[in-house]
């Protein structure tokens, strides 16, 4: 893991959890309220860590896939994992419908159902590592 | 972002992740030209 988030696993919820202890010094009768902040944003981090990650090993130890990665070879993978009803134009996760082409992220969505997609970076080196890549 | 400048699609999956079941395995769309998008990488 390479540049921010070699550090910080999760930068928004930690940008959150500095500007609440920058509050706190102008408002120290706020420290419950951060205190229950600070819990909410950590019991959010593991559940969505937890829900990417079985996503992802689901995905990872089907044999179709598994057979799709060996027909790519050797190399390194960028992986996504979005919501079934998320539309990203910016990622070739299926075709583009008429008038479907915008970004939509609906606040309200199964957190059931994912689609994970396995690339491979385009890069100008022959063989990328780490910062050749992000 | 420093020598990567865009991704080459090879498999989508869905998946139910409660179950932990895949649905369904897909090749990348062929009709989505991926490259024409510029699309910061971080």
């Amino acid at each position: 893991m390479t540049g921010l988030y070699a550090y910080v696993r999760h930068p928004q919820y930690t940008g959150l959890a500095v500007v609440g202890l920058g509050s706190l010094l102008l408002w120290p009768r706020a420290l419950v309220t951060y205190v229950a902040m600070l819990l909410a944003c950590t019991t959010l981090a593991w559940v969505d860590e937890d829900e990417l990650q079985a996503a992802y090993r689901a995905a990872r130890f089907d044999r179709r896939v598994q057979k799709a990665l060996d027909q790519a070879g050797p190399g390194r993978l960028i992986v996504y994992v979005v919501s079934q009803k998320w539309v990203l134009p910016d990622l070739p996760l299926e075709p583009v419908q008429e008038g479907d082409g915008g970004r939509r992220e609906p606040a309200t969505f199964d957190r059931r159902h994912y689609k994970v997609l396995f690339a491979r970076p385009r890069t100008h080196a022959a063989s990328p590592e780490g910062r050749s890549i992000v | 972002m420093k020598t990567a400048y865009g991704l080459d699609p090879i498999v989508v999956v869905k998946i139910d992740a409660l179950a932990g079941t895949v649905r369904e395995v897909d090749r990348p769309p062929a009709d989505l030209a991926w490259g024409d998008i510029p699309t910061p990488l971080f």
